[in-house]
């Protein structure tokens, strides 16, 4: 129920935004959304945009983990 | 860093068994798909949690939903609701006999219907954890603004933190909780923080790919008996979680206590229509008398829910109990835990 995936905003048209899922273009409501741009990557949930994937945080679960492994070795 | 790396650095920390549960029906569904038990030391135990809304629904709700469709309304609901029982019967088995009832994927699409059937008093049955309750509340927002008559919602939206407070405050083996990420997305990560400074376990926000669940496992194992609290979703997840999502919830529904199948009642577990949105309320539009009853069967899904039970411990799972026949909600919704159990488990043990 929880389940949600990921796409990317193509056009923004008042409450609503054209989006690519995996290839396939639907439109989804961005209401809960501020401050949307053209080539943002959305978390969408039950037809709705619920939350922006930020870009530079995208790649932290690897430095963590990264981080994490080696404070592992040192210690 | 990948999975496989991973996968050796939990095997090789881990030396005593450490249980964590994952309280999401999603994560479980991933766990047992992705066959990770299978490739992790026998010392992860995995629990699975109360996490699927569909699983926890009241029968109660399904009852009064059955009983309006008698009435000759109209009931809209997502997929995995018609095929749970109330404790007589299913709107599934509603439909068959030739009841109304249409099944959508979001709520917006009930503004096509009410339009395609103006002349028809429409409920939507909902239910949802904090990751569904604002799109819903956006629904029902837009519902009053545009004035629409026919339309009104039977809901069934339950909190997260509540229903966690219930497990961690009694008894339980617990050492680390995979916290849903999704729910997290609306809350916010400091929604969890409670779990580490309140009952002082180690806790994780997690999202949904074999990397971020391992990454949870990962960590929580690490750490046993040291608490930690981190948010390893941060891509999704910020600590105060998605402000205008908070506040559709806030202006829509407000705090109430709800109905746990099989676990019974929890003070403010759930939300319901505060009275600014009342006429939307189908028990209210309505004069609904809410019963919550439980099927009388030995269906142990209340217990598999609260993390007591491995669906492999229930008498019934496979012999009686299958998708085909399912006897609890566990079997039937594509998050319940029995399911994932069913569908991964031949495979993987
Ligand atoms: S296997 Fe079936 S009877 Fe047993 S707990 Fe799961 S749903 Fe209930």
């Amino acid at each position: 129920m929880c389940l949600a995936i990921v796409g990317k905003i193509l056009s923004i048209n008042n409450d609503d935004a054209m989006v690519i899922i995996m290839g396939i273009k639907t439109t989804v409501n961005i209401i809960l959304i501020e401050d949307l741009h053209i080539g943002d990557e959305v978390l969408i949930h039950a037809g709705f945009a619920i939350e922006k994937i930020s870009e530079e945080k995208a790649d932290f679960i690897k430095h963590q983990l990264k981080a994490l492994i080696m404070d592992d070795k040192d210690g | 860093m990948d999975e496989k790396r991973l996968i050796n650095e939990i095997n090789q920390q881990i030396k005593n068994k450490v249980n964590l549960m994952e309280v999401c029906g999603t994560h479980t569904h991933e766990i047992k798909r992705l066959g990770l038990e299978s490739v992790l030391s026998n010392n992860v135990n995995l629990i699975s949690g109360p996490g699927c809304p569909v699983c926890v629904s009241s029968c109660g709700m399904i009852d009064q939903a059955i009983e309006c469709l008698k009435d000759k309304k109209t009931i809209v609901t997502f997929g995995d609701m018609v095929k749970v029982k109330g404790t007589t019967s299913s709107l599934k088995e509603m439909k068959i006999k030739g009841y109304k009832v249409i099944v959508i994927y979001s709520p917006l699409d009930l503004f096509n219907i009410i339009r395609n059937n103006i002349d028809e008093e429409i409920i939507f049955l909902g239910v949802g954890f904090e990751t569904t309750a604002p799109v819903i509340a956006s629904v029902i927002k837009q519902m009053k603004k545009s004035n629409q008559k026919n339309v009104s919602f039977l809901l069934d939206i339950k909190r997260m933190k509540p229903i966690l407070i219930y497990i961690l405050s009694k008894n339980h083996k617990i050492n680390g909780i995979v916290a849903p990420g999704h729910v997290a997305t609306i809350t916010g990560s400091e929604y969890f923080r409670f779990i580490t400074e309140d009952y002082h376990i180690s806790c994780a926000i997690c999202g949904f790919t074999s990397l971020d669940i391992l990454s949870g496992i990962y960590y929580l194992s690490k750490h046993k008996g040291k608490l930690q609290f981190i948010n390893l979703y941060s891509r999704a997840v910020r600590p105060n979680g998605n402000p205008l999502a908070k506040n559709i919830i806030n202006e829509v529904f407000e705090e109430s206590d709800a109905y746990w199948r099989g676990i019974g009642s929890i003070k403010y577990s759930g939300y319901r229509l505060n009275s600014e949105y009342k006429d939307y309320d189908a028990i209210n539009k309505y004069q609904l008398n809410i019963v919550h009853n439980e099927i009388d069967n030995d269906c142990c899904c209340d217990k598999i829910m609260l993390g007591l039970k491995k669906p492999t411990e229930c008498k019934y799972f496979r012999i009686i109990c299958h998708p085909n026949n399912p006897l609890g909600p566990c079997m039937v919704s594509s998050e319940g835990c029995c399911l994932a159990y069913y569908k991964y488990g031949r495979k993987y043990g």
